[in-house]
């Protein structure tokens, strides 16, 4: 394939936003109006929106909030909770790393789980391309950052977010995200059993942790899945 | 209270940073085998079932398998629409258009 050109591949990223944008727009409404009702000031769910830029993250914070979570509970909760990121920085990082330091913070300071899903199944089909990952991502932040705020505004008529099922728009994106994935025997083992793991993590485990538990054995499965298949 | 708050989002920022750049600046260094990408290419799916099956089974932190839990119902549609049709915009609103009926209408 040919390399498509900085400008090029950078809109193509933005242009591939395009279909996550009204379910991340519910999200992001959903975050302003949540924070607004936890007390928080247009200023400072603004600047979580432009510094964390992980709507899971954000929302649980504001709900813990709004229940008297001790800082240090919330600070590590999130960290949880984020630790899927530390799967996607190592599944992306065997394409970034030769992009260099610089565009490997900018990126990695940019990685939501909208961007990864996007920017995995093109680098998985295509040559790997930072400025299509850039353009993504960017659009992604952007969107995120303007909604959350309308999201604040509209706090003072709108009243509590939770009637309006606009908390069910985060669940519902990611199921479209990960339905098309599953395309194999193998995928579908993969995914049921991180299904059960999950539930048994939630059961079992303290606050967030079926997240890394989870997420870490349901791989596994599949790496071995993989490895038994060639013996 | 402000200043406590964003001290704290300046901390949240901080570790939410740490986990995105952790496995970019390890692999940097490190050459990825064969094996290892394979075992990776599960990660996409093995992260979204951990946070979707969680937040449609459990949505208030504790399991919760009846007919009364809205986003069960809801998800159990999104899915099948997810399936049918893989669109994205028409399954988020159709998920949170019942949540709204089941809410406001049937008192969910």
């Amino acid at each position: 394939m040919k390399m498509p050109k900085p400008h090029k591949a950078f809109v193509d990223g933005l242009k591939a936003v395009t279909p996550l944008a009204l379910g991340v727009a519910s999200f992001a409404i959903a975050y302003g109006l949540l924070a607004r009702k936890a007390g928080l000031s247009l200023f400072s769910l603004t600047l979580m929106s432009l510094l964390v830029f992980a709507g899971a993250a954000q929302f649980l914070t504001i709900s813990m909030l709004i229940s008297g979570t001790p800082f240090i509970l919330i600070l590590f909760t999130t960290f949880v909770v984020n630790s899927r990121y530390l799967l996607m920085g190592a599944s992306l990082g065997s394409y970034t790393r030769k992009w260099g330091t610089r565009w490997q913070i900018l990126l990695s300071f940019l990685l939501s789980d909208e961007s990864y899903a996007l920017t995995i199944s093109c680098f998985t089909k295509n040559e790997p391309n930072k400025y299509y990952q850039l353009g993504v991502s960017l659009g992604l932040y952007i969107e995120w950052a303007i909604f959350t705020v309308i999201g604040g505004f509209m706090w003072s008529f709108s009243g509590d977010p939770q009637t309006w099922g606009l908390d069910f728009a985060l669940p519902a994106t990611f199921i479209v995200i990960l339905v098309p994935m599953i395309t194999t025997w193998k995928h579908t083992t993969v995914c049921l059993t991180t299904a059960v793991l999950s539930i048994v993590g939630l059961v079992f485990l303290p606050t967030k942790w079926y997240i890394p538990f989870a997420a870490v054995l349901g791989t596994t499965v599949g790496g071995v899945l993989e490895f038994w298949k060639r013996k | 209270m402000e200043a406590e708050i964003i001290g704290l989002i300046i901390g949240i920022a901080v570790l939410t940073f740490f986990t995105r750049f952790g496995f970019a600046l390890i692999l940097k260094k490190t050459k990825i085998s064969e094996k290892w990408n394979k075992w990776m290419a599960y990660i996409p799916i093995a992260v979204f079932t951990t946070i979707i099956v969680p937040s449609l089974l459990a949505p208030n932190e504790e399991l919760e398998l009846s007919i009364q839990n809205e986003y069960l119902i809801a998800g159990i549609v999104a899915l099948l629409m997810a399936y049918k049709t893989k669109n994205l915009a028409g399954t988020v609103i159709i998920g949170i258009s019942i949540i709204y009926i089941l809410r406001v209408f049937l008192g969910f």
